[in-house]
């Protein structure tokens, strides 16, 4: 059996920990995850650095075929205090329904065992990915 | 009647494009767009309008180059994923399955350059085998030391990607 996105917590590298708040599928569209971030301890910078960004949230990026990642302000339909700079951030990964298709045809003609479609380690690298090419690093 | 339109489209979906050539080689750290010894190897193929330039990376599967061109450090931020080499060429040959089950049907030609040491295409030779078109796939294999520059080398993917012959408009396939 093949998830399309971790269940579990992982790390945005020493910034964040990204923990998964939901999934929504659409046959057409295909699937969106979206993961809550938590800066770690100690990285109150991320937040500050963050902020800084804000004009290039709910751009997506989309490097690699089928993928595409983007941030946003958490809960910010639901509360003004996501308005205020230490309010939290949410990331939203995308994968086309095509995409998904393709890749677990190709599971299953090669016959590999895929436990996770889009890894954590995909994700890293489009979150941080996402994050330079907006400016987070300069 | 319905059945058999359907049958027709698929045919003609996963037929090639008369001409159309696919140049994949291995992205390596001295291999990258931008360096002298890549841009002197692909400048003359990148000038042919029937040929696709791909390189195949690790976990990504096959890129386009300007993909390779404008997210280069995308790919070096996966140098320090914590994630096995083996985990990662498998994603690589899942991709690279998924890209010559959807793309590769299309293509004529596909010349793939090997360079060694050939761990470097381990996830391409997890996923061709056995696959419908992998007899359209033509392997250039460079030895350790050889420069892919080299005019020896880069006559050789000019007549593989027959790029005089279909610039002459003189294809043979």
């Amino acid at each position: 059996m093949t998830a399309i996105f971790p269940k579990d917590p992982f790390l945005l590298g020493r910034l964040a920990e990204a923990h998964l708040l939901g999934v929504e599928t659409s046959p057409l569209t295909g699937s969106v995850a979206r993961y809550g971030l938590s800066p770690l301890e100690g990285s109150r910078e991320w937040v500050e650095r963050t902020a800084f960004v804000t004009p290039a949230l709910g751009l997506r990026y989309a490097p690699l075929p089928g993928l595409w990642v983007t941030m946003r302000k958490a809960n910010v339909r639901e509360s003004l205090d996501s308005l205020e700079p230490d309010a939290g951030y949410e990331l939203l990964v995308g994968a086309e329904a095509a995409w998904i298709r393709a890749q677990l045809d190709a599971i299953g003609g090669l016959g590999i065992a895929c436990p996770i479609l889009v890894p954590p380690y995909t994700i890293r690298a489009l979150a941080l990915g996402y994050l330079y090419r907006v400016g987070f690093a300069s | 009647m319905g059945s058999s339109s359907i049958l027709d489209g698929l045919v003609r979906r996963s037929a090639p494009v008369k001409g159309r050539r696919a140049f994949l080689f291995p992205v390596l750290p001295g291999f990258r767009p931008g360096q002298p010894i890549y841009e002197q190897t692909i400048d003359p193929i990148r000038r042919a309008t029937h040929v696709d330039i791909l390189g195949l990376t690790v976990p990504f599967g096959p890129l386009p180059e300007d993909a390779l061109a404008t997210y280069g450090p995308l790919l070096d931020l996966y140098g320090s994923a914590d994630t096995s080499r083996f985990d990662l060429e498998q994603t690589g040959a899942i991709r690279t399955r998924a890209w010559l089950d959807a793309a590769g049907p299309f293509y004529e030609r596909l010349v793939l350059l090997s360079h060694l040491p050939a761990k470097t295409l381990r996830h391409w030779t997890r996923a061709v085998p056995f696959h419908p078109i992998a007899d359209r796939i033509r392997i250039i294999t460079l030895p350790v030391n050889g420069r892919p520059s080299d005019p020896f080398y880069t006559s050789l993917f000019a007549k593989a990607l027959a790029l005089s012959e279909i610039d002459s408009g003189d294809s043979d396939e």
